[in-house]
């Protein structure tokens, strides 16, 4: 992979490793320790990519496979859902605005899902195609539909009924 | 519609990119030392293996000076043996791809991780008799100037033989439980939930 074409496509959309490793940190040092590791595995891997998968599949891989696989330093304390909005964005919004607090109730309840249903809804949020996620993560495509079908609905039921 | 409406709110997580350190520096930020679990047990097998050869190095140096060749020349092929099977677990952990899809990933991993838990146990399997029969063959040298299998057929001799290597059992159980569980575990367990949930699907 070229220099040129890293820079210009991985730096480009690490706003994408950094939405994921949201979804994967319990806080702002948690989300340094994940977005850091997926930086260097991608940086290190860079020339390990052969064109044989997408390029947008090979960055979701080594993002989600580091966050699974990272031991974390120490047990740290869930946080609160005004951190969660305060980290989203650079210049912090007020939490009164209702999108935000609609943003930090999503992170909220993505962050208690299970490992792999987080994964899941996480490429699907992303806009991936079922066989894409099938690729990314391993699995046949027979069930991603039908999984993703009920994480979905468990969600909107938790932030819509305000749970 | 309903569907979209998740992916709204998604949506307005597009952090702006700037408020983001590059890659390349956040990359560089870890000092090129990864935190990953494959990168801290390469790093705790080399520590190990080091150790093992300096030991080994200053054994051979401590038994050329004393002549003894025989077993200055043992030392130095089990060694080599060492040193082979260091390069072949380098070259198993370097097969780990963090691009891999993540089921074969993980799967490795946990592969990894469960062959460097066993490679504890066996190692004090073997090494705690072993140091309780060179203890007791150095000890019957030192007192009697020679090594006699008579010696080692004696009751009190074997029991000493069978409490090494339930000292050894006990032992190795024990630190597996307390050391690398503490450490290893409760991650490996993590990932064989993970691995079952995707088999699963």
């Amino acid at each position: 992979m070229s220099a040129e074409f890293y820079q210009e496509y991985i730096e480009n959309n690490r706003a994408i490793i950094a939405r994921l490793c949201r979804a994967y940190a319990d806080n702002e040092a948690d989300f340094q320790d994940y977005f850091q590791e997926v930086c260097l595995q991608l940086w290190k891997s860079k020339d390990n990519f052969r064109q044989q998968s997408k390029l947008s599949t090979w960055i979701y891989r080594v993002t989600l496979n580091v966050c699974l696989s990272l031991v974390r330093k120490k047990k740290q304390q869930p946080a609160a859902l005004e951190g969660v909005a305060e980290n989203l964005s650079v210049t912090p919004q007020p939490l009164e605005d209702p999108r935000q607090q609609q943003l930090a109730q999503l992170y909220g309840r993505i962050r208690q899902l299970k490992e792999v249903d987080r994964a899941l809804i996480l490429l699907y949020l992303e806009e991936k195609s079922y066989e894409e996620i099938a690729q990314i993560l391993g699995i046949s495509i027979s069930n991603v539909g039908v999984k993703i079908n009920r994480i979905k609905n468990k969600l909107k039921k938790e932030i819509h009924g305000g749970v | 519609m309903e569907e979209f409406d998740l992916r709204a709110i998604w949506q307005q997580s597009q952090e702006a990119s700037e408020s983001l350190p590059s890659v390349e520096a956040a990359a560089a930020k870890q000092h090129g030392r990864s935190v990953n679990l494959i990168e801290r047990i390469k790093r705790t097998a080399r520590r190990e293996h080091w150790s093992f050869l300096v030991a080994a190095g200053i054994g051979v140096v401590i038994l050329v000076f004393l002549q003894r060749y025989g077993w200055a020349l043992g030392l130095s092929g089990f060694a080599a043996l060492m040193i082979w099977k260091y390069e072949a677990e380098m070259r198993l952990f370097n097969r780990i791809q963090p691009e891999s899809d993540t089921l074969q990933y993980l799967r490795a991993v946990r592969d990894l991780l469960e062959q460097f838990m066993r490679n504890y146990r066996i190692g004090f399997l073997i090494f705690i008799p072993l140091v309780a029969i060179g203890g007791a063959l150095g000890g019957q040298y030192w007192a009697t100037g020679t090594i006699s299998l008579a010696f080692w057929l004696q009751p009190a001799m074997l029991l000493y033989l069978a409490i090494s290597m339930v000292a050894a059992v006990i032992f190795s159980r024990f630190w597996l439980k307390l050391w690398v569980n503490t450490f290893y575990g409760k991650k490996l367990k993590e990932m064989k939930i993970i691995i079952d949930e995707l088999e699963a699907l």
